[in-house]
């Protein structure tokens, strides 16, 4: 260190060091010193910003589509709540006629088969409720993209694309979730400037009330047969179209407030609905065996269950899997096979914890709704 | 003098590009906040529908911007409006709850102005809203237009500039809307120099927002 003498200030009268006399800059190592702090500072000021702007995100994404989710949520448990099929008794026939709901013969010149009498009454409706595995329920389902189960029914929501108030006609409507990009509907123009969005989607099908087919009674009854056993009014993708993102299953389960079901053996989900799967219009009991409790009503109640993700946690599984489908929820085998409360109970349980362990944020939505328009005795 | 000089030229310099990058920074950022006021307007019309069970309006309005005398007549601003039907109980304090002889529409929430420098497109491909193809103003609500002040008072709402069109957007409680639920109905903000120009598939920066014309689905899109 270079020692500097000490004198006295003749203005100040105080000892001075000589240094002081002479203009004096900073030294290398003193600059470097000041930026090495300032650099840790703005290091960590910067860290901090980040960490900011990155949970700020993160709880903006979480809270809008959460809020996305309660709406359509809500939306579906209002609709569904409406579903109707206008039950009425009606005669089945003895067997003879190709159809055994009419007397006549099939074919241009319909005449009464002789011998062919009413045999019994039995419920009937043209309308249709059905749910289950969207591969089971969906005409034409696409495999591993439409995962979860799917519910389509019919309900007086008064959606017309070509008329106006019409606040009570009769519409399909249904519900499922798809995997897929958004090419298709969103905005042409967005083609090459923003990258294509791959999502679970909760798809929302929307029958016009004046493209419901199932009153066309020229339809031949065979055909009646075979498109009744999945939803019958297809396709159902070109009626249908995306009401919320970031929805990776949905599970639906008919059940009934009581265990005593025509005396069976089991409790209110599994004799309404063995194996999730229910289809008021299944056609089987035309082949004998008499009509089952199911067929053509509406179950008293259906439980629904709803898992939604954020868009962060979206977007970073795009980025590790691409276009194709992850998180399928149909690997877990959750919902499938033989239904029962406990086993539904336990299947919830077994879907938040995968949930967890896939480091998602995530919310499940479940609910009972009351089908009003159910006439359910049993 | 010299090191002054060369100080003052760097000083300059780094001024300069600074300056360059802040206002492409600053002008993004705008783009960003008026993105985001559509946004919010647009999700607000929809939860207002649902959750108060009335038709609600989203008016698009063009005019002139005052500040810039000479430029061209845009879509700038968006006003959210809820309706009241005639028989309704009418949501003025000093009508007493007294029902309404006829249709009322009331300003909800303040109004979204683009930022200084963006509007909406009303190029057919950019916007299908607003390219005067169906969205206008069938459905609607004719009646007169309400503002409730900040002295709780109602009263009659006047545009401060001189609307030269305006088209609008109903969302009924149900989630259906006006629009032809066979197209794809989008808004799209973007610079007022990029709506000037013929070529818009040259704009490199927009906040599009979409509306499902039958479930009222809104997702907005940013490159």
């Amino acid at each position: 260190m270079k020692f500097f003498p000490a004198f006295v200030d003749p203005r100040e009268g105080q000892y001075k060091s000589s240094r002081s006399w002479v203009s004096r800059g900073f030294s290398l190592v003193e600059v470097m010193v000041a930026m090495a702090i300032l650099s840790v500072l703005m290091l960590i000021i910067s860290q901090m910003l980040g960490q900011m702007q990155r949970t700020w995100s993160s709880s903006v994404s979480k809270l809008s589509h959460f809020r996305d989710g309660r709406r359509v949520f809500d939306v579906m448990k209002r609709n569904l709540s409406q579903a109707t099929l206008n039950t009425y008794l009606r005669y089945l026939y003895t067997a003879g006629g190709a159809n055994p709901f009419t007397p006549f013969a099939s074919g241009a010149q319909a005449a009464e088969v002789p011998g062919v009498v009413p045999n019994q009454y039995v419920r009937f409706s043209e309308l249709q409720f059905i749910c289950g595995p969207s591969q089971q329920v969906i005409p034409g389902a696409r495999g591993a993209s439409n995962p979860g189960h799917a519910l389509f029914f019919y309900a007086p929501l008064g959606f017309s694309s070509t008329q106006s108030h019409l606040p009570s006609s009769l519409n399909g409507r249904g519900y499922f979730v798809e995997f897929g990009g958004d090419g298709s509907f969103r905005p042409p123009f967005l083609q090459g400037r923003v990258e294509e969005r791959f999502r679970y989607r909760l798809m929302e099908y929307l029958l016009p009330t004046e493209n419901i087919t199932v009153y066309d009674n020229s339809v031949p009854f065979a055909t009646y047969l075979a498109s009744f056993t999945q939803w019958a009014e297809g396709p159902v993708q070109a009626w249908s179209r995306p009401v919320a993102d970031n929805i990776v299953g949905l599970f639906v389960s008919p059940k009934s407030p009581t265990t005593a079901l025509g005396g069976g053996a089991g409790d209110g989900r599994s004799l309404v609905a063995p194996n999730y799967f229910y289809n008021s219009a299944d056609p089987a009991f035309l082949s004998g065996g008499g009509q089952p409790i199911t067929s053509h009503q509406l179950p008293p109640a259906v439980e629904l269950v709803m898992v939604v993700i954020d868009e962060q946690s979206a977007v970073d599984l795009a980025r590790r899997e691409g276009s194709g489908s992850s998180l399928n929820l149909d690997s877990l085998g959750v919902f499938a096979g033989n239904a029962s409360e406990t086993g539904f109970r336990q299947d919830l349980d077994r879907l938040q914890q995968f949930m967890n362990s896939q480091k998602v944020n995530f919310r499940v939505f479940t609910s009972t709704v009351a089908l009003r328009n159910s006439r359910w005795n049993g | 003098m010299i090191e002054m000089l060369a100080v003052i030229l760097i000083v300059a310099i780094l001024a300069g590009s600074a300056t360059f990058y802040i206002a492409d920074t600053m002008s993004a950022l705008r783009m960003t906040m008026t993105g985001e006021q559509l946004l919010s307007i647009f999700s607000s019309a929809q939860q207002t529908a649902s959750s108060e069970g009335r038709v609600v309006e989203l008016r698009f309005v063009k005019y002139q911007d005052a500040s810039k005398p000479g430029s061209l007549p845009l879509f700038r601003s968006v006003v959210l409006l809820r309706h009241y039907q005639a028989g309704e109980s009418s949501p003025d304090p000093a009508d007493q709850g007294a029902p309404l002889t006829a249709p009322l529409s009331i300003v909800s929430g303040d109004r979204v102005d683009a930022a200084s420098g963006i509007v909406f497109s009303q190029d057919r491909s950019m916007s299908s809203l607003l390219a005067g193809s169906g969205a206008s103003s069938t459905g609607g609500n004719a009646g007169m237009v309400k503002v409730k002040g900040s002295d709780g008072q109602f009263r009659e709402w006047t545009f401060p500039h001189r609307i030269a069109e305006s088209v609008s957007v109903y969302i009924r409680p149900d989630g259906t809307t006006n629009l032809d639920p066979s197209q794809r109905w989008f808004v799209t903000a973007l610079y007022e120099r990029s709506e000037e120009a013929s070529d818009k598939a040259s704009v490199k920066n927009f906040y599009c927002v979409q509306i499902d014309p039958a479930n009222s689905r809104i997702v907005s899109y940013r490159p």
